[in-house]
């Protein structure tokens, strides 16, 4: 670590604790608490990646996360910030954006034809001929772009979480710890998170040189830390500012869904690149990134420094490298005078001072690794170098400090407006909604004192908009002199004075752009792509305004700023997806069923059902059909624990009922059971089930699977609506309910139950209240699956009791579990539809056949007006039964193919089973009414594209009389 | 006496205590009901009061009621619940079938955090609040205790299954344990 310094006050690496890490295979040895880009520098490497397009050699630039030319990938991840990747010991890294590497990079001959490479180069180019697109294009792919996502990676389920405070204090420097501590004391909740791991923001770096400045950051951490009203989050950004103040809160373990109160941004500046020819080389970085480097991870930024200030900030920054053993060779300033004690503290140092000057090009090392030396030129009246003046100053580095650009983005998110301050050279918020409060320098506020001044007047300002007490702070003044160059943009003969290094855009390509009509601040942003690299403009976007209104002759505010979209850094997809909670509904015999090999399916609602249970048969059609066909000959029992389930009682039961469904229920006797058909206002249909009449004024109704949560909530609406005295419960999860059916249901069941199950007692469509082994439950004679049967349902808890007890009743009749696939197969033999199945979003009773259940005299039901309307049209399909030939060897159709005639669509199938109880394969199909005779033959385009035949046919396809379930 | 949630005062827990008898009472005459044995109602939807150390009554609508055991003793109430057979149509009772589980200790407001969208700070004390833990609606209710969280969640028994395995597997991520 040869450019490691002496031990700095308040450093941030750990000198007891070295690690051993890999860059671009190379073994180097830094400390914990070093970034990989300060580990780097500290072994003496400059070179840490290379350029999006052109890609020349780039360095450390602003150390601050924000240096999108340094992005490294692991064996596990990709496009990791080197300026903020922690050092630890397993770290094992190569750069992206190279072909070879990161030393020998061969797409680097793309610099050679960057005259043929405008901006915009790939809107022009490429049309012609149009036959070679295709290429152009997949090479572009392959050229653009950064990182690799490789398909082997698997996904980490990060958790997310929820955070609520009274006030969040984004940025964690002077003004933020001091408004934080301002409206903790009044009482606050106070939440603080800074992207950076420790507290102090510029604490850290610009002031930690001065004793003061170290003693201010000492207490102000002593103090926050030990507040009880006040919470750090530090290595958090808040990645986005949302409606209500919900913040997007990102640290590197998860996602945090932040509400607060009120919202302070003392998130701070971010300090501004100068444009001169070669501005981007390894060695050229921002004065800022030098003062990280010395002061955080006490590593020397250089060895000889040439230093270009258009502020105090730089002279600073002369004297930080000077007490680091850097030789400064000059302060070069782009103003003609300064005074100050930073100034006399420079020139007591005997460092030089060119007043009046600026860099016109920095000289490249060999094969642009490094800086050879900066070449500095006097500035004429009108602000331009005079380069014929110009001097070689020696230096392997340039430390950049000519201005800030305030850390908006959240801001903007937030509905804060923004003007560009004449006086400080600055955007400053001119429009904060209310609830958001500024302080700092994002505000234009430089001078340490000041900013903690600030902070305490922005705190007691937020703490008094949330009701505490309102303090007596001061609010100071923003600077009183520019800390920010007006135009530290240098025009160079050898275009590659760059504006944008995420997109390597110089100024020349500004120029270009505007030339062919490109003058507005939006579309010259999409045409140029500036800001639109990974670091969002935060180092490009102040420098290419000031540019575009220069061209323009107009003001910044008269060029206007873009805007900022949430994300403040990039944030990894695994955070966003985060812990993905998929609820998952088990019946209350889920575990019988377990333990008697039934697979089970997932069903609507997040159920899981028995889907059918394993067998000797080895085939899950076999299977599935042998349960079938028990159910036909001898007795099955399956639990329909899924089912809707919902209580309806009160005086006006009756009449909430009939206004929903599109059937008669006030008429309806007690005992009995009737089929409940419901539509939406436009007529289409929602739901179906069995309202079964308790009494006179109470009804159990049932409803499907998938569907019943909505229809439950349906009937709230309206009974709401309509003012009905009601009561209403949904029993969906509180009951279960199983289905005995097959020729002996009745003797099964009677062996278990009192009650007189003879048909004239109990007949088909009745329901009765009886024990089931000894246990209460509601009997409904039903007969989805076409035989004779009883639903009996029963508090969740007493279910496995009853099932159990009929299983054990149902021995000698051999009663036998029967999964849903069987279910669907016996009840489309009876030709029944499923809702959601055979129906879609537009179906209506009229595509089902069953205008029988619309009555149209009543006065009123849910959809009855669409109805009417809609019976006055043509009706353009319908739901019939088809089937196929007993010996048909044919490609076969699955659920949704198409059926076609002439080329045309004329059909889509709902429900198939090629595999029935019956001699042939049936279905349910919408098709156009002229192919919905019974007879007529029907072409249906399979998967793979081959052609079925199948005809229409009457249902039922089983026991048309419907014999069977009524014996 | 103490319940079930005073005594849990481990560091972080998961607790399965569901089949303590809880009723639902609805219907307009669910008050005068409740009333009428001399029970002390809440006013708010919500709020709850404890008639006895072993049972708690929650208004969870302008005429619904949740009459539960805090302990998992019977109380005379539900003695009286269950033998109430008629139903008459302004009033409908039923045994509730719910999955109850305690979540407890210091760790238990970081995994209510992972799951949950609610502010508990403003939550009055032993509210109830309908909410979304783990894409599941619950009813929660936090209780305080010797200085130390216990939420009482409460859910449709079809998913205590799935929300035992969400929670226990946040518990154990964070260092907790199904507490028994």
């Amino acid at each position: 670590m040869t450019e490691r310094l002496a031990p700095q006050p308040g450093e941030w690496i750990d000198r007891g604790n070295p690690i051993r890490f890999r860059f671009e295979g190379q073994s180097f040895t830094g400390f914990a608490g070093d970034v990989l880009a300060s580990a780097l520098w500290a072994n003496g490497v400059r070179m840490t990646g290379r350029s999006f397009k052109y890609h020349r050699p780039r360095g450390i630039y602003s150390l601050a996360n924000h240096d999108a030319n340094f992005l490294v990938e692991s064996a596990t991840r990709t496009n990791i910030r080197g300026d903020s990747c922690p050092l630890t010991e397993d770290l094992d890294v190569q750069v992206v954006n190279t072909w070879g590497n990161l030393e020998r990079d061969w797409l680097n001959i793309i610099e050679k034809f960057a005259r043929f490479l405008p901006v915009g180069f790939y809107y022009k180019a490429f049309h012609t001929p149009r036959r070679l697109f295709p290429l152009h294009e997949n090479q572009m792919r392959k050229a653009a772009g950064l990182g690799r996502v490789d398909l082997r990676w698997t996904s980490r389920h990060t958790p997310k979480d929820y955070a609520f405070c009274d006030l969040l204090v984004v940025g964690a420097g002077p003004a933020g710890l001091s408004a934080a501590l301002a409206a903790a004391d009044q009482g606050a909740d106070v939440m603080v998170v800074d992207e950076m791991v420790r507290h102090g923001g510029s604490l850290n770096w610009q002031w930690a040189g001065d004793p003061s400045g170290r003693e201010q950051l000492e207490s102000l951490v002593q103090r926050t830390s030990h507040h009880q009203n006040i919470r750090m989050r530090m290595g958090t950004q808040a990645a986005g500012c949302y409606a209500d103040r919900w913040i997007a809160l990102v640290d590197p373990l998860r996602l945090t869904k932040l509400r607060t109160k009120a919202l302070l941004f003392a998130s701070g500046c971010i300090e501004q690149p100068a444009v001169f020819q070669n501005n981007d080389l390894p060695g050229v970085i921002l004065g800022s990134a030098a003062q990280r480097l010395i002061h955080q991870y006490a590593v020397r930024p250089f060895r000889q420094a040439v230093v270009l200030a258009a502020n105090l900030d730089g002279y600073r920054l002369a004297v930080d490298l000077h007490e680091s053993g850097v030789d400064v060779r000059a302060v070069v300033d782009l103003t003609a005078e300064r005074t100050g004690d930073e100034v006399a503290a420079v020139h007591k140092r005997r460092i030089r001072v060119l007043s009046n000057c600026g860099i016109c090009e920095a000289l490249a090392a060999r094969r642009k690794h490094g800086v050879a030396g900066a070449k500095v030129a006097p500035l004429n009246k009108i602000g331009e170098l005079d380069v014929s003046n110009s001097e070689l100053i020696r230096c392997d580095g340039i430390a950049v400090s000519v201005g800030w650009a305030p850390t908006s983005d959240l801001l903007y998110q937030a509905g804060a407006r923004f003007t560009y301050d004449k006086h400080l050279e600055q955007l400053v918020p001119e429009h904060l909604p209310n609830g958001i409060f500024v302080a700092g320098r994002v505000r234009g506020v430089y001078t340490l004192d000041d900013q903690i001044a600030d902070g305490a007047h922005a705190g007691e300002r937020a703490s008094a908009h949330l009701g505490y007490a309102a303090g007596d702070a001061p609010q100071p003044s923003p600077s009183g002199k520019p800390y920010s160059h007006p135009y530290p943009i240098f025009a160079h003969k050898g275009k590659k004075n760059f504006v944008d290094m995420d997109e390597d855009l110089h100024l020349a390509d500004f120029i270009n752009a505007h030339q062919e009509g490109y003058n507005n601040v939006e579309l010259l942003k999409r045409y140029s792509t500036v800001g639109m690299g990974p670091s969002q403009g935060k180092l490009s976007n102040q420098n290419a305004i000031r540019i575009l209104a220069r061209l323009n002759g107009a003001t910044v505010n008269e060029t206007g700023t873009t805007t900022a979209r949430p994300f403040h850094q990039p944030v990894s997809i695994e955070h966003l997806a985060g812990r993905r909670f998929h609820p998952e509904r088990r019946t209350p015999l889920h575990n019988w069923h377990k333990n008697h090999r039934a697979l089970f399916t997932r069903v609507g609602g997040g159920w899981l059902r028995p889907e059918y249970y394993e067998s000797d048969l080895n085939s899950r059609e076999a299977s599935i059909v042998a349960e079938a066909r028990h159910v036909r000959s001898a007795v099955g029992i399956i639990d329909l624990g899924t089912l809707g389930k919902i209580h309806v009682a009160g005086p006006d039961a009756a009449e909430l009922l009939q206004r929903v469904y599109t059937g008669s229920f006030k008429r309806q006797r007690v005992g009995t059971l009737g089929y409940g058909l419901a539509c939406d206002e436009s007529g289409f249909v929602i739901e179906d089930g069995v309202v079964a009449r308790r009494g006179e004024d109470s009804f159990y109704l049932s409803a499907t699977t998938s569907g019943s949560a909505h229809f439950f909530r349906e009937l709230q609406r309206w009974a709401l609506v309509w003012k009905l005295d009601v009561i209403l419960v949904d029993l969906t999860g509180q009951y279960t309910a199983m289905n005995l059916a097959g020729p002996a249901a009745r003797e099964v069941l009677a062996a278990v139950c009192g009650a007189d199950l003879s048909t004239e007692a109990f007949p088909f469509c009745a329901v009765r209240e009886a024990d089931v082994a000894g246990q209460r439950a509601l009997i409904m004679r039903v007969g989805f699956v076409g035989e004779l049967g009883y639903e009996i349902h029963l508090p969740a808890s007493r279910g496995e009791t009853v099932w159990n007890a009929l299983v054990e009743a149902g021995r000698q009749a051999g009663v036998q579990p029967f999964g849903v696939e069987a279910q669907r197969l016996l009840r489309l033999e009876k030709g029944f539809h499923i809702i959601g199945q055979d129906t879609d979003a537009l179906t209506t009773p009229f595509h089902l056949g069953m205008e029988k259940v619309t009555h149209k005299k009543k006065k009123f039901f849910v959809g009855r007006r669409s109805l009417q309307a809609i019976e006055k049209q043509p009706l353009d399909r319908l739901l019939v039964g088809i089937q196929f030939d007993p010996n048909y060897s044919g490609p076969f159709p699955q659920e949704c193919c198409l059926v076609i005639e002439d080329s045309e669509i004329v059909g889509r199938v709902t429900s198939i089973a090629p595999h029935t109880t019956l001699d042939r394969a049936i279905g349910l199909a919408f098709v156009s009414p002229q192919w919905s005779t019974p007879g007529t033959g029907l072409k249906i385009r399979t998967e793979g594209g081959a052609i079925g035949s199948c005809r229409v046919a009457e249902t039922p396809f089983y026991d048309p009389d419907n014999l069977r379930q009524k014996h | 006496m103490k319940t079930d949630e005073e005594n849990d005062s481990r560091i972080a827990g998961l607790s399965d205590v569901t089949g303590r008898l809880t009723w639902t009472l609805k219907g307009a005459a669910a008050e005068s009901w409740l009333c009428e044995r001399g029970l002390d109602i809440p006013f708010t939807i919500y709020a709850s009061t404890l008639p006895d150390d072993d049972l708690r009554v929650t208004r969870t609508g302008i005429d619904e009621f949740l009459v539960e055991s805090t302990t998992g003793d019977l109380h005379q109430v539900h003695q009286e619940l269950a033998a109430q057979q008629n139903e008459p149509a302004d009033f409908f009772i039923f045994e509730r079938q719910d999955a109850l589980f305690l979540l407890t200790g210091e760790g238990a407001h970081n995994v209510m955090t992972q799951t949950c969208g609610i502010n508990w700070n403003e939550v009055p004390p032993d509210h109830l609040v309908m909410t979304r833990v783990a894409g599941v609606s619950c009813g929660v209710r936090l209780l305080t205790r010797d200085d130390s969280p216990c939420f009482v969640i409460r859910l449709d028994p079809t998913y205590g299954v799935y929300m035992w395995q969400e929670l226990l597997t946040i518990c154990q991520e964070i260092g907790s344990e199904a507490a028994g």
